[in-house]
Formats: C-alpha cells, sequence, structure tokens
C-alpha cells in the first residue's frame, strides 16, 4: 500500500521541515497533534524516522557502545591467557604444535537469541551458484520445497539442500560450499548456524569474524578458509585449510575459545560436551570449489597446463571452467616452452601461495592466457631467450608480486591491459633474484650482469593500484602504461621512462616523496641517479582531490 | 580486571541491538547528537543495572525501559522549551514503536536493496546527506545544488525510499 491519506501527507511534509531547516513551535505542536490522534500517521512518523536512523548507520558512522562497558572488555582481553583445555592423551604434539589459548574472543561471538519467525523472511545472504541443487525450507512435518535461482536471497530459518552442491555468499562477503544433504540457517550477515551437513567457508578480507556454530561446536573466523562436518548424531569435525579460526564447546557461555590453525582439525562431541585434536588427513576431503572451478592437483607434474593430470577435474583444461593455484598452499605450475601457448581454460587465478612460471622455448615467445587473476599470488620470469611477452586480460585482485629472473638483462613484456579490483587496492611488487658473482666467470658476467625489465607495452587505464620496484626496471613503453597508480622505487629498483610521459597518483623514489606538478627526466636523473634509467619522458604527480 | 561473563553477555547484546536503541532513541528525541549521547548513557546504566535483568525476558524491551527513562530525564534536565514531545505523547510512541519491531527490522533489510535502485546521483546525495556531520546544507554544496532544490530532493528521495521499502514488503509472499 503506498497512497497515503492527507494526515500522512502533513506528516511527511513536516518530518522533511524538521530533518532539514527545523520545525518552529507551530509546526512542532501540529506533528505533536497528528500523532496523538492519527494512528496512520503515527506509523509513518515512526517508519520514516527509524528509515533516517538506519541511513545514519549505513553512511558509516560508528556506535560507540559505553566507553566504559568497552574499556573493561578491552581489560579482559589484555589479560594472559589461561590454560583450561587440556588435549588428549597421545595428541600432546599436535596440541602443542597447533592451539594457542586465548582469552575474551568469546565476546564477538554474536548469535541470534531469539527464534526464527514463523513466516518466512528473507535474509541478505544469496545463492551465488548451485549445481544439481533440492532445496526445501521448514522442519519436521511441515517442510516445503522452494526454488532458488541464482542471485536469488536466501529465506530466513532453517533451510535444507536435499540434494547438490551449492554456493551462498553472506552479506559481508564471505562465500560457503554446501555439499547435500545440508541443513543450514543464516544468522545475520556474516553468520550462520549449520544443523548437519559439510561445509566450507572462505572469509574474504574485511569480512573476518564470520560465525559459523552448529549444534556442536561455534567457530569464529579469523580470516581464513576452514571446512565444517556437522551431524545430526552431535558430532562436528571442523578443518582450517588456510588462516586460522576460534573454536568454543556451545556451554559453557564463558568456556574460553581454542585458537585453531592451518592445516589442523578438530572433532567435538555434544553428547559428552568434548573438543580433542584429530588428524587432519583422516578428514574425507571437503568440497572448496564448484565443478566449474578447478584447482591444480596437488601432485600435478609436468608443464603441460593444459593436461587432465594436472587438474583436480581429471579433465584438460576447458573453456568454460575457471581455474585455480595455490588458495593458501604453495603451488606452482609452469607454462610450456613453445612458441606461442595457449591456456585454454576460461580463467586462471594465481591465489596466495601460487606461482605461475612462465617459459619460452629460446626466442620472443607469447604466453596467452584469457583471464589471468593474480590475487596474491606471483608470476615468475624464468626465461631462456631475452624476451617472453604475456597477452590476455590480467586482473589483479589482491596484492601480487612479478618475479623477475636474476639480474640477467632479460625482459618479460606485459603485452595487454592491466586491471586492479575496484574493492582493493592492489600492490604489484616487482623484484628480482642477484646472481653470485662468484660463481660466474667473467665472461658470463659481462654479459649477464644486468637488471632484468618488465615492460608494458600497453596503457593501463583500469589500473589504480601501487607498483612497487623493489629490484629490476620498470619500463612504461607507452604514455599511461603506470594507469592511474601510486609508484614507489626502492632498494634496487629502477625506473626507465621510456622517453614517455606518465601521470602518476603519488611517487616516491628511495624513500622520498615528490611533490605534485611535473618532473623532467633530467632532473629526476640528477636527483636520484641509481634509479632513473633512459633517455627522456615526465613523471606529473597529481595533486590529490580531497 | 577480567570480564565476567554477565560482562560477556551484556556486550554480547549491545553488540547486536545499539543500532536498534540509537533508532528508538532517535525516533524520541529527534536530534541525532542527542541521540548519541543518550545511547552512550543508556549503555552505562544497561550495565549499571544488568545484575537486575534476566536472561530469560527480553533484552530489546529491557534496554527500551531505560532508553525511554534517559529520554524523559533528558528533557526534563533541558527545560521546557527544549521540550519535543511531551512524557504522554512520548508514551504513545514508544509503545507503538516496540510494537512495529519486527516490521521495522525487515524494512531495514529491504532500505539496502531500495538504496541500490536510486539512481547513482540520488544514492550518493541522500548517503551524504546523513554522513556523520552533514546537514541539508552540505549535502546541496557537495552536489552543487542550490538549498530549496536540495530540500525537494531530499524530500522526494525519502519519499521513494520509503515507498520502494513499502511496495517490496506487500511484494513477500506470505506463506
Amino acid at each position: 500500500m503506498s497512497d497515503e491519506s492527507p494526515a500522512q501527507r502533513e506528516t511527511r511534509e513536516l518530518l522533511d521541515l524538521e530533518a532539514d531547516q527545523g520545525l518552529n513551535p507551530e509546526q512542532s505542536e501540529r506533528l505533536a497533534g497528528l500523532l496523538s490522534t492519527q494512528p496512520e500517521a503515527l506509523d509513518l512518523f515512526i517508519e520514516y524516522t527509524d528509515q533516517s536512523a538506519a541511513l545514519h548507520k549505513t553512511s558509516g558512522q560508528n556506535l560507540s557502545i559505553g566507553e566504559e562497558l568497552v574499556s573493561r572488555v578491552e581489560d579482559g582481553l589484555m589479560d594472559p591467557p589461561r590454560p583450561q583445555w587440556i588435549p588428549p592423551l597421545g595428541k600432546t604434539w599436535l596440541a602443542a604444535a597447533s592451539i594457542a589459548l586465548v582469552a575474551g574472543l568469546v565476546f564477538f561471538n554474536i548469535r541470534r537469541l531469539s527464534p526464527p519467525e514463523s513466516t518466512i523472511n528473507y535474509t541478505n545472504a544469496k545463492l551465488a551458484r548451485a549445481v544439481n541443487a533440492d532445496w526445501k525450507v521448514g522442519t519436521g512435518q511441515d517442510t516445503s520445497s522452494i526454488k532458488l535461482r541464482s542471485g536469488d536471497s536466501l529465506p530466513e530459518g532453517r533451510i535444507h539442500l536435499a540434494a547438490g552442491l551449492a554456493q551462498v555468499t553472506f552479506d559481508s562477503g564471505t562465500a560457503m560450499i554446501l555439499e547435500a544433504p545440508a541443513e543450514f540457517e543464516i544468522r545475520g550477515e556474516n553468520a550462520g548456524f549449520l544443523y548437519q551437513g559439510r561445509a566450507t567457508a572462505r572469509v574474504p578480507k574485511g569480512a573476518q569474524g564470520f560465525i559459523l556454530d552448529t549444534p556442536a561446536l561455534n567457530v569464529v573466523d579469523l580470516g581464513t578458509e576452514f571446512a565444517l562436518s556437522a551431524s545430526a548424531s552431535g558430532l562436528t569435525d571442523v578443518m582450517v585449510i588456510e588462516g586460522e579460526i576460534e573454536v568454543n564447546l556451545p556451554t559453557p557461555l564463558d568456556a574460553q575459545p581454542i585458537r585453531l590453525l592451518e592445516n589442523h582439525a578438530m572433532r567435538a562431541d555434544r553428547t559428552i560436551g568434548t573438543l580433542e585434536s584429530i588428524e587432519s588427513e583422516n578428514l574425507p576431503s571437503f568440497r572448496r570449489t564448484l565443478p566449474s572451478d578447478v584447482a591444480l592437483r596437488p601432485d600435478a607434474t609436468g608443464n603441460d597446463w593444459n593436461s587432465a593430470a594436472n587438474w583436480d577435474d581429471n579433465l584438460p583444461a576447458s573453456a568454460d571452467k575457471d581455474y585455480h593455484i595455490g588458495r593458501g598452499f604453495s603451488q606452482a605450475i609452469d607454462t610450456p616452452t613453445r612458441k606461442v601457448s595457449t591456456f585454454k581454460g576460461r580463467s586462471l587465478h594465481i591465489n596466495r601461495g601460487g606461482i605461475l612460471r612462465l617459459h619460452d622455448n629460446g626466442k620472443a615467445d607469447t604466453i596467452h592466457i584469457k583471464n589471468l587473476h593474480l590475487d596474491r599470488g606471483t608470476l615468475k620470469h624464468i626465461p631462456s631467450g631475452r624476451s617472453l611477452e604475456i597477452t590476455g586480460k590480467i586482473n589483479f585482485d589482491g596484492n601480487s608480486t612479478i618475479d623477475l629472473v636474476d639480474n640477467s638483462g632479460r625482459t618479460l613484456i606485459i603485452g595487454s591491459a592491466i586491471r586492479s579490483s575496484d574493492k582493493v587496492e592492489s600492490r604489484i611488487l616487482i623484484r628480482q633474484g642477484l646472481k653470485r658473482r662468484r660463481f660466474s666467470t667473467q665472461r658470463e658476467s659481462e654479459n649477464t650482469f644486468a637488471d632484468s625489465i618488465l615492460r608494458l607495452k600497453h596503457a593501463n587505464p583500469g589500473f589504480k593500484g601501487e607498483w612497487y620496484v623493489q629490484g629490476g626496471i620498470l619500463e612504461p613503453a607507452v604514455p599511461g602504461a603506470l594507469g592511474h597508480a601510486h609508484l614507489i622505487v626502492s632498494n634496487n629498483g629502477k625506473l626507465n621512462l621510456g622517453g614517455k610521459n606518465h601521470t602518476l597518483r603519488s611517487v616516491k623514489i628511495a624513500g622520498e616523496l615528490l611533490e605534485h606538478g611535473l618532473h623532467t627526466f633530467k632532473a629526476l636523473q640528477a636527483r636520484f641517479p641509481g634509479h632513473i634509467l633512459g633517455s627522456g619522458g615526465t613523471l606529473t604527480i597529481e595533486v590529490q582531490k580531497q | 580486571m577480567k570480564p565476567s561473563p554477565k560482562d560477556k553477555l551484556l556486550f554480547r547484546l549491545l553488540l547486536e541491538n545499539r543500532h536498534r536503541i540509537y533508532a528508538y532513541l532517535f525516533t524520541l528525541i529527534r536530534n541525532r547528537a542527542d541521540a548519541e549521547d543518550l545511547l552512550q548513557d543508556t549503555c552505562v546504566t544497561l550495565w549499571e543495572k544488568f545484575d537486575d535483568f534476566d536472561p530469560k525476558t527480553d533484552f530489546i524491551a529491557w534496554s527500551f525501559r531505560v532508553a525511554l527513562w534517559k529520554v524523559k530525564n533528558f528533557q526534563r534536565k533541558q527545560g521546557r522549551a527544549k521540550v519535543t514531545f511531551n512524557d504522554e505523547l512520548l508514551d504513545i510512541i514508544a509503545n507503538r514503536y516496540e510494537n512495529q519491531i519486527p516490521k521495522l527490522g525487515r524494512r531495514r533489510e529491504v532500505l539496502q536493496d531500495c538504496l541500490e535502485k536510486l539512481s547513482h546521483a540520488d544514492r550518493e546525495f541522500i548517503l551524504a546527506r546523513y554522513e556523520p556531520g552533514a546537514s541539508a546544507q552540505t549535502a546541496a554544496e557537495h552536489s552543487g545544488r542550490n538549498i530549496q532544490a536540495a530540500y525537494k530532493a531530499l524530500a522526494r528521495i525519502r519519499k521513494r525510499l520509503h515507498q520502494c521499502v513499502t511496495h517490496n514488503l506487500d511484494a513477500q509472499p506470505e506463506m
């Protein structure tokens, strides 16, 4: 119902006046009169005001919650850890290696206390993707099937994934993969409850504090990926895939949480109220991706990156799937040594711990990847020829590294546009190893001891992150190649302006921040002789808009 | 000093509910700075009186009772000239507000979607208006509007948001 009564209209106009210009005494009295006598005016008044209060929150205001209370709690956080948890017999080595007790963090274990309402409302969590999924809502006799499509909001209350696989995205950005049969409930923008089933949660930066509880166990994520398996009989296994989490028994409320580190696992048993270490290797493997996401096999060998033997779906790389290397594990894959080598997948993601080693067959060769994503991963140049060019879309989704070959004078060319994520300011670290002189002959050193080069052959208006040149030479060979970015040149890093003019948000060379305005090649070379190469070009530093 | 289990429980309850308490205070006191001060005050009192609170009962109802009492006290201290609503009207509003809590919660969820449905310019404008310390004046300057146009635009956007939320709540399936 969106038609308003005359009383509601008048109330609304008074509220706008009040918010933006203030009310005079007559208008105040009129508003009070409407609210005391007209119920529909009162309802509109409450809804309108609550909407404004919600926008106060949306605009980034941090509502502090009582300084005295907070300081009390912080005092508690700073107390030394109290050892309360005693590891089961024979498992002490694991306990010692993996577990630190932390005091106090249980405060952040926020759970909804009231039971879910009986009508269906929708949460802010969404179904990102699903494969052969069959959904039901309700409990016991009172269940009904529902249809959910990708992008749909998930209902409040208990949701049953009766068949298939699903990826759920919380409002906070946390992504959870569920394997049927599973029963779960969304409990706020960064919290859920798993009644039973298997789930893997990947919590991005900024969403730390994600809570996933089961009947037997409470988990608070500390920035990580972890997996849970909960059974209806009251057993829960939890395993940390990357980063760390805190686990706690649901009762008593003031029990100290236990910090669980990467590759470690625990089992909670609700019926006897215990929590003990188990060996993560003995747990059946958890699904961390949906089928269109393919991960590099731990035992991948050889350098044919399209080969079925490398990928965990046991199929050759194909144009309808996305391929992942890393994800917290150290993993590397080599490109084939060919004149032109093309990766056949839809995209290749080099995640944290992942390294893509770029090879050639000794000439000026090309490597083509349709969509390369670097999210805290590394590109490592290992050429045998003078130069190697990489083409296709390159996306920097998080701080990543380009590792140039040891100071061998060789060139890695980025032959296409680079983009950075809008969400994070990614830093590209450029570095090179150094060959040790004593292992080389005089002749070799004449030929090979020169800095390696990263040449940007394309303008990069979509790059808004930071170039951090710690070693090697960064050579933006066309105007705009550095994008709308920050630039830091330090240690053994060098910059060759390529005779072109470049505009950046900020530039720091050898620890000195350049002033706003235009800097000529000549002036820069005189000021930073070891860091500026080439024969011309300018750098302009923009005045930052506030 | 070690926080007791009760401190932890209260801290958790406040983290969960502080936005609701703030909105409730803002509805009654009609002023953002006063609502923020009263939220601080309310939290401290909730902590002091927490021994009286029975965890089996409704925390929101209890905290609203304390908040309402804070508002009345505050107005009493401010003196007659500054009183927006008298105690009798405060009770009427408070009572109706408490009945509407579940619905207001749903409205807030839908509000986010409705914000996204606004044009980019409108969304930026309304969010600029509600930045901490902002006013219609600062939002107008920020967007290059004259002040009369800004008043009109703000009224229009608020109304649109309210209608969008109402419409979308009605459109949700009844099951």
